[in-house]
């Protein structure tokens, strides 16, 4: 490459990266987190469900408990289980019978326990693996600012992300032979950066792309739609298969009730292996009420099999079907692989844990990016006033990054030993820990204590927090594992794991700083 | 070993063109470019394919904005392109209505 491209590349990498460093960091490392956020939820809650998104509800008692609470005559009900947890998603709309009791004309998000059948509003039902999973798209920030600064942040990461290839397009092959650790600081900042840049490329452009889709698709959709489709946008969602069809009233009673189980068994019984994943019953407990069952085939078989049946109450007929084993259409997989390859979900717990190290890895590369870019000013030519900034800069972000695993990990003990935590708590606890952490880095002013103590404080934690855990509800690792309780099992053993290579760590740079004192 | 700044464009007005022409022109371009495609193209299939393609293409040209000599010859490039995208916009809205 000639010297005018490769130093241009070059400093737009370095200016796009140190741009959105702390930005992508906080990003990358609430959502390595966010992978077991349902996991998380579910250890909060001290309980565990069948890990998949198949709804194990039975929907005839379920229905009965809403339609007793909520008056369900005339509604369209909505029910699936986007996480996996033991509460599934209700969603009862506004109903469309004039004659309905004022209480079903209000609309409901609600989300109600498999087994107790006990529903919770989203506030009620807050919880850290939520709190986590919204973080990564930085949430918190009011609608829709956060959405936005995360979405582009994702497409300014794109662009670190090629102009970086080009920069090390040439050395590629050659740096992922040579890793020097016991060379000089920069030297390790550059190839920690360059070969684990590489090795998560795939991973980084994978989510770069898909998050700038979940978060400002706007700007793709908005000019499709005010060119094809006159400014109406539900127009192109029906187009491209996002909006079901909908069964008008037929303003008559239906005559004789129904059994929900018995459609979702009957659309089991068309395909093998056929999952219910969503379950929509439009005009419940009108002539023309319709059972719309969607649901999928085991990943094994098929990637994106998605099959859905239709049936309408009165007559039992099935109206409409959709084969999950026929040719999928490629507007259907792009939709579903979107999302697929986003969260990771697809390929068990295998998968999800190397995302999770993958999502550090990243979080690395970017700290190991800001360190070069400060190593590398760090001349005598360079001004001292200049020289004194960016250490001043690389303090800041290094107690921002950094405080956020301690937080983290005393949110998990937090959270446990308040058992009522929800939003409000969570918020706080969070944001201020996080913020005091920070500032007392600050005025420690010393980025080696910064990082040692970052990561003992939240390897100390960690280690806590299966001993709190066992102590507060009786399960302890070994009992949640004997008891087959897996998502607690599971948080806990996460915890010992992450605080052992953390302790690693600490002990690591320890030894080093040790040894470069005794050597000055 | 900062970028070397003889390089660079340091002064105000060709950066900033520059910078404008990366983000806004090459968004310009970009999604005149794919729209241009749906209008002539299976529609749904070319808008779906966009929600991936549009970043790429858009970052793609990002990057090679900044290789430009001139960032108001980059700009006029970037408007011709999207003009000319546009025109096939229409052209296919009508011929294809």
């Amino acid at each position: 490459m000639d010297n005018r491209n490769y130093n241009i590349f070059f400093h737009i990498h370095t200016v796009s990266g140190i741009t959105i460093s702390v930005i992508l960091y906080v990003i990358f490392f609430a959502g390595s987190f966010a992978f077991f956020r349902d996991e998380i939820n579910s250890w909060q809650r001290n309980e565990s469900a069948v890990p998949d998104k198949v709804l194990h509800v039975d929907f005839d008692k379920s229905v009965k408990v809403l339609d007793s609470a909520y008056v369900l005559q005339g509604r369209h009900v909505w029910f699936g289980r986007l996480h996996m947890e033991r509460q599934s998603i209700v969603n009862l709309e506004p109903t469309h019978d004039s004659l309905a009791p004022k209480k079903a004309r209000e609309s409901h998000y609600l989300y109600q326990d498999s087994k107790t059948l006990k529903s919770q509003t989203y506030d009620e039902s807050y919880a850290l693996g939520e709190f986590l999973y919204r973080l990564h798209f930085l949430a918190q920030i009011p609608y829709p600012y956060g959405y936005y600064l995360a979405g582009f942040t994702a497409l300014f990461f794109l662009f670190a992300i090629f102009t970086g290839v080009l920069v090390h397009w040439k050395k590629i092959v050659s740096n992922f032979y040579v890793f020097r650790p016991k060379e000089k600081l920069k030297t390790l900042w550059t190839d920690s950066h360059t070969a684990l840049g590489m090795i998560g490329l795939p991973f980084q452009f994978v989510y770069a792309v898909t998050g700038a889709f979940f978060l400002i698709n706007i700007l793709l959709v908005a000019p499709a739609v005010l060119t094809f489709y006159g400014g109406d946008d539900n127009k192109l969602y029906t187009e491209l298969g996002y909006i079901p069809k909908e069964y008008p009233m037929a303003n008559k009673a239906l005559q004789t009730p129904v059994s929900i189980n018995a459609f979702t068994e009957k659309a089991q019984k068309l395909w093998k292996d056929f999952d219910v994943m969503e379950l929509e019953i439009q005009n419940y407990g009108d002539a023309n009420m319709h059972i719309i069952i969607e649901g999928s085939i085991p990943k094994s078989e098929k990637f994106t099999g998605t099959g859905k049946a239709v049936y309408k109450a009165a007559t039992g007929e099935l109206v409409f079907q959709e084969n999950p084993y026929a040719q999928t259409s490629y507007v259907e997989s792009v939709k579903n692989i979107l999302y697929r390859i986003h969260y990771g979900d697809y390929a068990g717990y295998a998968l999800k844990i190397i995302s999770f190290l993958l999502g550090l890895l990243t979080c690395f590369v970017i700290l190991s990016g800001v360190m070069l870019w400060l190593v590398a000013r760090k001349k005598k030519n360079m001004p001292e006033k200049k020289r004194r900034f960016n250490e001043r800069v690389v303090k800041v972000y290094l107690a921002i990054t950094l405080s956020m695993f301690p937080i983290t990990a005393l949110t998990f003990i937090a959270v446990k030993i308040y058992p009522a935590a929800a939003m409000d708590f969570i918020y706080s606890f969070y944001f201020i820990g996080w913020l005091l952490l920070t500032v007392g880095f600050l005025i420690k002013n010393d980025y080696a204590f910064t990082n040692k103590y970052a990561l003992l404080l939240g390897s100390i934690a960690g280690f806590a927090i299966p001993v709190i855990n066992g102590i507060l509800t009786g399960n302890w690792i070994w009992v949640s594992l004997k008891n087959n309780i897996f998502q607690v099992f599971f948080i806990d053993a996460f915890w010992i794991i992450l605080s052992v290579i953390g302790l690693f760590a600490f002990i690591k740079v320890h030894k080093h700083q040790k040894s470069k004192k005794a050597s000055v | 070993m900062p970028a070397n700044p003889k390089y660079l464009t340091p002064a105000f007005w060709p950066r900033f063109s520059k910078i404008t022409a990366a983000i806004f022109g090459s968004y310009f371009v970009s999604v005149s470019f794919h729209l241009a495609l749906a209008s002539w193209l299976p529609r749904p299939e070319v808008i779906i394919t966009t929600a991936y393609t549009g970043f790429i293409v858009w970052v793609g040209l990002m990057v090679t904005t900044f290789l430009a000599k001139s960032g108001l010859k980059i700009w006029g490039i970037y408007v011709l392109l999207t003009a000319i995208f546009t025109a096939l916009i229409y052209a296919g809205k009508f011929y294809n209505a």
